[in-house]
C-alpha cells in the first residue's frame, strides 16, 4: 500500500496538479471569461427576449452550419453565443449582446471556457481522444491513492488535528499533506469518481456493447430520448425563439432552458433541441424538448427519468456545479485548492525525503522529480498568469508570424510553462523561492493590466454588480500575489537542510 | 521487472477484466433480471470504476501476484463466456 501510494503519486502526481489547478479554475470560468472577454462585461436585460438570439441563429444559416448551438445568456454569461463546426472540423464562436442582439467584437481568445476547462478533462490533447485516457486513469489513480493514503495513516483522526507550521518546512509538508488529504477525503474522492462517471460510455463502453450489440447508437435514443431527422434541401424560416421556448417550456414545465441547439438550420426540416437549465437541480440534463422550427410542434421530449439515469446525471451534476449556489461554488473552489496542496504536498515531501540521500549516492531521481514538481506547481501557475498577461497585451485582431491571437495567447501559455522546467532543472532547490516570486509579480501584474486596458479597476468593478466577477478574479489574483509572495519569503530565509545540519554539529 | 507485471496486471488486466465483469452483469441484468437495456447498462458501467479500483488495489495488496492474474484470469473468462453465451441465446 504504501509502495503503491509513493510511486503512483510521483508518476502521476503532476499531472493530476495540472488537473485539479484547471479544475479548480474551471469553478469559475465564466468569471475569467469575463476577465479574459471585456467587451462581454454586460449587465444582463431586466426582460430577455429569446427573440434576441436571431442574429446570432442567423450568422450560423449564413455559415452554412449543419447545427448551430445557441447559449441562452444568465447572470454569469450575460452573452449570446453561437457555436458550429465547419465543414473542415474547426469550430466558429460568435458573441452577442443580450439586450441588442448586435454582434460583438471578436475576442480572439478561448478564454476558461474553450481552453482551461477543456485541459482539465482532456489536456487538450485531442489526438485519438488520448487526453481522455490518460485523465481517466489519473482519476482511477487518485481514487487509488486516497484508499491507499487511508490505509498508510492508521492515525487519520489524529493527523487531522496535527499541523506543525512553525516545524521545519519536511515536517510541515507531510502535516499539510495528511491535513488537506483528511479534511478533503470525501470531497477528493467523490470528485474523481463524479468526473469518471461523466464519460461512463467512453470508458467502460462494454456493457452498452453487451446489451445493444452491433447497435450501439440506440442506446443513445434510448438512454436520452435523443431525436434526428435529415435536412430536406428546401430553404425555409424559422418561426420566432419566444414560441419555440413557450412550446419547450409547455413540455416540461417550470424553468427555462439554458441552450437551444437548432438543427438543420435554414432548411425546411429545421428543429430545435431545447434543453431545460439546470439552476435549481443538481442532475445536469433534467429535461430536454424537441421542437419542429417551421410548424412548432413537438417532435419528441425526454421521458421521466429511470433510476440508473437518474443516478448517472445526479452524480455528473455534483462534478459539473450547474446549479446556482455561491457559497457551494466557493466551497467546491476551496476543496479544489485543498486538492492541489494535498498533490503538491505529496510530491514535494517525496523530494524532500530523498534529497540528501540521493546527492550523496549521486543518483539523479529526485533532482529530476523535484524540477518537474516545481514546473508542474509553481510552473503551472505562472504560465496561467502569463496566458492571462497576454491576453490583456495583445491588441485584438493581431497576428504574428501568420497565427492568430488565439493561437499567440496558447503558445505563451505553453513557452512560459516550459521556461518554468527549465529555470527548475538549472535552479534546483531554490527554483521554489524564485519562481514564488515571479507568480507574486505577474499576478500583480494581471491586476494592473487588467485596469490599465479596460478601465474597470477593482474599485470601479465592486461598484457594478455586473462586473462582480471581474472584480473577483482581480481579488483573486492580488491574493495569489500576497501568498505566493509570503511563501517566497518564507523560503528563502529557510537555511539549506546540509547547513542546518553541519551547523547542528558545530 | 516484478513491480512491471504488477503494474500491467493492475491497470491492463484489471480493465480487460473489469470491462468484461460489467458486461457480463449489464447482460444477466437484462437477459435474467428483465431490466431495461439503456437502464442495465448505465448502472453496470458505473459499477465498472468502483470494480476497477478495486481490482488495482488488489493486485498492489496481494503479495502473491500469480494468484491475483488467476483469480483475475478466471473470473474474466467466465464473464466473457456468459458474454457470449447470452449474445447467442435468442432473447
Amino acid at each position: 500500500m504504501n509502495w503503491l501510494h509513493t510511486w503512483s503519486g510521483v508518476v502521476l502526481g503532476s499531472l493530476l496538479f495540472a488537473i485539479f489547478w484547471m479544475g479548480t479554475l474551471s469553478v469559475f470560468d465564466k468569471e475569467i471569461d469575463r476577465w479574459m472577454m471585456p467587451a462581454t462585461r454586460l449587465a444582463m436585460p431586466a426582460a430577455f427576449s429569446y427573440e434576441t438570439m436571431r442574429p446570432a441563429y442567423l450568422a450560423g444559416v449564413a455559415a452554412k452550419a449543419p447545427a448551430v448551438l445557441l447559449l441562452v445568456p444568465n447572470e454569469r454569461n450575460p452573452v449570446v453565443t453561437a457555436l458550429w463546426r465547419n465543414a473542415d472540423g474547426s469550430f466558429t464562436q460568435r458573441l452577442f449582446d443580450p439586450s441588442t442582439g448586435a454582434e460583438l467584437p471578436d475576442q480572439g481568445t478561448l478564454a476558461a471556457s474553450r481552453f482551461i476547462y477543456p485541459f482539465h478533462y482532456t489536456l487538450n490533447l485531442k489526438m485519438f481522444g488520448v487526453g481522455y485516457w490518460i485523465v481517466g486513469l489519473c482519476g482511477m489513480m487518485m481514487m487509488a491513492l486516497c484508499v491507499s493514503g487511508v490505509v498508510i495513516h492508521r492515525k487519520i483522526f489524529a493527523d487531522f488535528f496535527t499541523f506543525r507550521p512553525e516545524r521545519k518546512v519536511g515536517r510541515a509538508t507531510l502535516d499539510l499533506h495528511n491535513v488537506a488529504g483528511v479534511l478533503g477525503l470525501p470531497f477528493h474522492v467523490v470528485i474523481s469518481l463524479s468526473g469518471l462517471v461523466i464519460l461512463f460510455a467512453i470508458y467502460f463502453p462494454s456493457s452498452i456493447w453487451a446489451v445493444y450489440g452491433k447497435d450501439a447508437r440506440l442506446f443513445g435514443r434510448e438512454a436520452y430520448g435523443s431525436y434526428a431527422r435529415p435536412p430536406a434541401k428546401q430553404a425555409a424560416d424559422l418561426i420566432s425563439f419566444d414560441a419555440i421556448v413557450a412550446r419547450a417550456k409547455a413540455s416540461w414545465g417550470q424553468g427555462e432552458p439554458n441552450y437551444l441547439y437548432v438543427f438543420n438550420p435554414g432548411d425546411a426540416t429545421v428543429y430545435v433541441q431545447a434543453n431545460r437549465a439546470s439552476e435549481d437541480v443538481v442532475g445536469n440534463i433534467s429535461a430536454v424538448a424537441y421542437i419542429d422550427g417551421v410548424s412548432g410542434d413537438l417532435l419528441a421530449a425526454s421521458k421521466p427519468e429511470k433510476p440508473a439515469a437518474v443516478v448517472q446525471r445526479f452524480i455528473a451534476g455534483l462534478h459539473f456545479i450547474q446549479f446556482r449556489h455561491w457559497t457551494l461554488r466557493w466551497l467546491y473552489f476551496g476543496l479544489g485548492l485543498a486538492g492541489c496542496v494535498l498533490i503538491a504536498t505529496g510530491l514535494l515531501f517525496w523530494v524532500e525525503s530523498r534529497r540528501e540521500r540521493h546527492r550523496r549516492l549521486g543518483r539523479s531521481g529526485a533532482g529530476i522529480v523535484e524540477a518537474v514538481t516545481v514546473a508542474s506547481v509553481t510552473g503551472i501557475l505562472i504560465a496561467t498568469c502569463c496566458y492571462m498577461i497576454s491576453n490583456r497585451v495583445l491588441p485584438l485582431g493581431v497576428t504574428v508570424l501568420g497565427l492568430d491571437r488565439i493561437a499567440i495567447e496558447i503558445i505563451v501559455f505553453h513557452l512560459a510553462w516550459l521556461a518554468t522546467l527549465l529555470h527548475a532543472w538549472v535552479a534546483g532547490r531554490k527554483a521554489w523561492a524564485g519562481q514564488c516570486m515571479v507568480v507574486a509579480v505577474l499576478a500583480a501584474s494581471a491586476v494592473l493590466l487588467n485596469a490599465l486596458t479596460t478601465g474597470d479597476h477593482l474599485l470601479k468593478a465592486v461598484a457594478h454588480r455586473h462586473s462582480w466577477p471581474v472584480a473577483g478574479i482581480d481579488a483573486m489574483l492580488l491574493l495569489t500575489a500576497v501568498v505566493a509572495a509570503l511563501v517566497a519569503r518564507r523560503l528563502a530565509g529557510e537555511r539549506p537542510p546540509e547547513r542546518a545540519a553541519r551547523e547542528a554539529r558545530a | 521487472m516484478k513491480t512491471f507485471a504488477r503494474t500491467m496486471l493492475a491497470i491492463v488486466g484489471g480493465y480487460v477484466g473489469t470491462s468484461a465483469i460489467i458486461a457480463a452483469l449489464a447482460g444477466i441484468a437484462v437477459a435474467a433480471g428483465g431490466m431495461e437495456r439503456s437502464e442495465a447498462a448505465t448502472l453496470t458501467s458505473m459499477l465498472g470504476f468502483v470494480i476497477y479500483l478495486a481490482v488495482i488495489i488488489w493486485s498492489f495488496a496481494d503479495p502473491a501476484l500469480l494468484r491475483v492474474a488467476l483469480g483475475l484470469g478466471a473470473v474474466s473468462g467466465l464473464s466473457y463466456a456468459v458474454v457470449l453465451l447470452l449474445a447467442r441465446a435468442p432473447v
